[in-house]
């Protein structure tokens, strides 16, 4: 397969410092790791431009984004909360985020690659509409679905976040809508941030029955996660057709991570993805592009994103990662 | 926290002369179960519950009785400026469906119903905001509770409720933190740096 590769030195001048879970370190991780594990030149490497305001308008507030905008260049310390730790480029950065992840979108569209993996931050699935809320200040998911469906016209659009968070800025920007699948999976909200996520947040109005929310019990792993898969997610993809899948990837369901309590192993993080690759090209010819949420052990972090794109680079057959199929 | 914090309003009421069809379907077209009845200053005279109505029916279907025929003259209510404290625990032991609230010159004001003290217990709890949870086990309650606040002080971390309980064996006492922010690591650590006792998830 070619897989788009997105990433730009510049996503690593967003400054959180250094004792911030959210901190360029993880790119640096994951890019060294991707080279190391021979990935990194498999892929293309696709430019990096700037989100145009416009497009970021598509799901945030105007007053939002000039907030965000003004808070950076003014010296503040971060974004409505003290988590989304700001410095003064980070504005800069968070729209080349954006326009990292439209790119990857158009570049499948145009053919350039059949799918891709987007190595951005800051992540995005926790913006609301109108603020920020956990390390992220725009949606970068949520705007890549509005623009295939506003600029590529596509009518069906899926996003499966992983994240072990539960991704409650994408939900609340979609969950009117009936053209935007989004699940969720992620540690039940009694124990993790944000809190919500619960599974009857169904939809709302005319989305009823297209947002799903699966939340696990602390400690739960690779079964878990398979039964899910199994009997929740790919029959509800199937059924939805998308015309584009795009991928909240966090990786911090794995065992190591700091900020919750998951047992996700690498195998698993390759298998889940290996079913929604399938699923793509079932559905709609392999169109699938993947964005970086959170995930923030250093080293399972690194592991994961590489096990992921390895994945993604395989043809059919799997001659990338034989070893990995037999693990679930 | 005060009822009138916590309570309905403005409030929907009927006149002691509405005919029982109307307060049927006054009932039902605002889903609600009570109404208090008041008289022409707004000065609380009774209740009327939903099951009041579906009794009547029941016993010799519709005429053209009043509400004052079938309501509870002189309910028990509270006032806007009582505790919730005053209206959990009326509800709780009386066993009342809703409590009227009034003014100082018995005018209702608004309702106090058994959903209201879901939303405060949810608004009380933060369980809306944002946050994380932390848990806490503590044996000496003020020494360790001193320690848990300290503890935030320090990390500035910003609190978005905290809910002190007593254990249902022994002389412990649960802590439920929620702190606005998704990494509760550092303050879970300071906390059991400092001697407490952190439950973790699915413990």
């Amino acid at each position: 397969m070619r897989t788009g590769l997105v990433y730009d030195d510049r996503f690593l001048d967003h400054d959180t410092g250094p004792q911030h879970p959210e901190r360029s370190d993880r790119l640096r991780a994951i890019v060294e790791r991707l080279k190391r594990d021979h990935h990194w030149d498999r892929c293309l490497r696709l430019p990096v431009e700037p989100a145009l305001v416009t497009s970021i308008q598509a799901v945030h507030d105007a007053t939002y984004i000039e907030h965000v905008r003004a808070t950076c260049e003014q010296g503040g310390a971060y974004v409505d909360v003290q988590d989304s730790a700001v410095c003064p480029v980070s504005f800069e950065v968070a729209r080349l985020a954006v326009g990292g992840v439209i790119g990857a979108v158009d570049a499948v569209m145009a053919g350039l690659c059949d799918n891709a993996f987007c190595a951005v931050r800051p992540p995005g699935h926790h913006a609301e509409r109108d603020r920020s809320m956990g390390f992220c200040l725009f949606n970068n998911v949520a705007v890549a679905a509005q623009h295939l469906i506003s600029q590529h016209r596509l009518g069906k659009v899926a996003i499966v976040d992983f994240d072990v968070h539960h991704g409650n800025g994408t939900q609340h920007i979609f969950e009117a809508r009936p053209d935007v699948l989004f699940i969720s999976l992620h540690e039940h909200p009694s124990y993790l941030y944000p809190g919500t996520g619960f599974s009857w947040e169904a939809g709302q109005d005319r989305g009823e029955g297209f947002t799903i929310n699966i939340p696990f019990d602390p400690h739960a792993g690779d079964e878990a996660y398979r039964h899910a898969f199994k009997h929740k997610v790919i029959p509800a993809l199937d059924a939805f057709g998308p015309d584009f899948v795009l991928i909240s990837a966090g990786f911090d369901a794995a065992c190591d991570d700091p900020l919750a309590h998951m047992q996700l192993s690498t195998l698993g993080f390759a298998w889940m993805t290996r079913q929604l690759k399938e699923l793509a090209e079932r559905v709609c010819s392999g169109r699938l592009v993947s964005v970086l949420e959170g995930g923030y052990d250093l080293r399972s972090l690194a592991e994961c994103v590489s096990a992921h794109v390895a994945v993604l680079l395989e043809e059919d057959g799997h001659d990338g990662l034989m070893g990995m199929k037999a693990g679930m | 926290m005060l009822i009138r914090d916590g309570m309905t309003r403005p409030v929907v009421t009927v006149a002691p002369e509405m005919l029982l069809p109307g307060v049927a379907s006054m009932l039902r077209d605002n889903r609600i179960h009570q109404l208090p009845v008041v008289d022409g200053e707004g000065v609380l005279v009774g209740i009327v519950t939903d099951r009041d109505v579906r009794d009547a029916r029941a016993v010799d279907g519709f005429d053209n009785r009043s509400v004052q025929s079938i309501m509870t003259p002189n309910p028990v209510s509270v006032r806007e400026t009582d505790t919730l404290e005053d209206a959990l625990l009326l509800l709780h032991r009386r066993r009342f469906g809703a409590l009227p609230v009034v003014d100082t010159k018995n005018r209702v004001v608004g309702i106090f119903a058994r959903h209201d003290c879901l939303r405060v217990l949810v608004e009380v709890l933060g369980l809306e905001q944002p946050g994380s949870r932390i848990e806490l086990h503590i044996d000496k309650a003020d020494d360790d509770l001193c320690k848990a606040v300290g503890v935030l002080g320090k990390l500035e971390a910003s609190l978005v409720s905290a809910v002190v309980t007593r254990e249902h064996t022994g002389e412990g006492r649960r802590v439920y933190l929620r702190l606005q922010t998704i990494d509760p690591t550092p303050a879970r650590k300071a906390m059991q740096r400092s001697g407490l006792r952190v439950i973790e998830p699915g413990d």
